[in-house]
C-alpha cells in the first residue's frame, strides 16, 4: 500500500486522537506520522 | 460472615469490603475512527498494579493495539509470542527500545478490537512491567510481556492501533487492591 492509498482511506479530516471524551483532528505533521506509520505496518506485517 | 460468598440481606463489613481485590477505577469510551485513545488519572498511589482491557468496538483493518505510558514515546523492551491460526507453528517478535508496548492486543479487519494487559507499577518511580498482554492481528494469536524502562510515574496511557482506527467499544481500568 503506499501513502497515497492510505490517504484515501483516512483523509485528515476523518481521522480523530481522542484523549478522554475530547476528540480532534490531526495537525499535518501528526497525520503525515501516522501515515507513515500505518503504511509501514500495512506492508511489513509480522512473519 | 465468610466471604466471597454472601446471602440476601448481608451486612458488607469493612473486613468484607476490604477483601475485595479488583476496583474498577475508570471507563472510557472509543470514539469513532480514532487514532489513538488517551486515557488520563488512570494511575495513582492507590493501587500498584492494574488491569486495563478494551472491548465492544471494532478496528478497522487487520491491527495490533499498542500501549504507550502518557508523555514516554522510548524506552519499550519486550518479547512477543505469537503463531497463525492456520500453521501450528511458534513465531516470536522483540520490542527494543520500542515507542510503545506494541502488543497487547488487535483485531480483524471490521471485527471487535480487543485489548488486556496487566500493568505493575505505572505509578511507581521504577520500571513498569507489563504482562499477560493479549496479542492479535488478524489470523495471528499470542502474548506479550515488557518493560518501560524508564523509572518515573506515569498516570495515564493511550491505545494506539499499529494500522488504521478503532471505533467505539469500552477502556475499563481496575486496580489490585495493595
Amino acid at each position: 500500500m503506499t501513502p497515497e492509498e492510505y490517504k484515501a482511506l483516512y483523509p485528515q479530516d476523518s481521522v480523530f486522537i481522542q484523549v478522554d471524551d475530547t476528540e480532534r483532528t490531526m495537525t499535518d505533521e501528526e497525520y503525515e506520522a501516522w501515515i507513515a506509520e500505518g503504511v509501514y505496518n500495512t506492508n511489513h506485517p509480522l512473519p | 460472615m465468610a466471604f466471597p460468598t454472601f446471602t440476601a440481606g448481608d451486612i458488607l463489613t469493612a473486613t468484607d469490603m476490604n477483601a475485595v481485590g479488583l476496583w474498577l477505577i475508570k471507563t472510557q469510551t472509543v470514539g469513532t475512527a480514532v487514532a489513538s485513545v488517551a486515557v488520563t488519572g488512570a494511575f495513582s498511589s492507590t493501587y500498584d498494579n492494574y488491569l486495563i482491557t478494551l472491548s465492544g468496538g471494532t478496528g478497522s483493518t487487520d491491527q495490533a493495539i499498542g500501549l504507550q505510558l502518557t508523555g514516554s514515546t522510548t524506552a519499550y523492551h519486550g518479547f512477543l509470542n505469537y503463531g497463525a491460526s492456520t500453521a501450528a507453528t511458534a513465531l516470536g517478535a522483540n520490542v527494543n527500545n520500542g515507542t510503545s508496548f506494541t502488543f497487547v492486543g488487535g483485531n480483524n479487519a471490521n471485527q471487535m478490537a480487543h485489548a488486556s494487559c496487566q500493568l505493575f507499577g505505572p505509578n511507581l518511580a521504577s520500571y513498569t512491567k507489563c504482562y499477560n498482554a493479549a496479542y492479535q492481528n488478524g489470523t495471528a494469536y499470542g502474548h506479550f510481556a515488557g518493560e518501560h524502562r524508564v523509572a518515573t510515574a506515569y498516570t495515564g496511557f493511550t491505545l494506539i492501533p499499529g494500522a488504521g482506527t478503532l471505533t467505539g467499544g469500552t477502556i475499563r481500568v481496575y486496580g489490585y487492591r495493595k
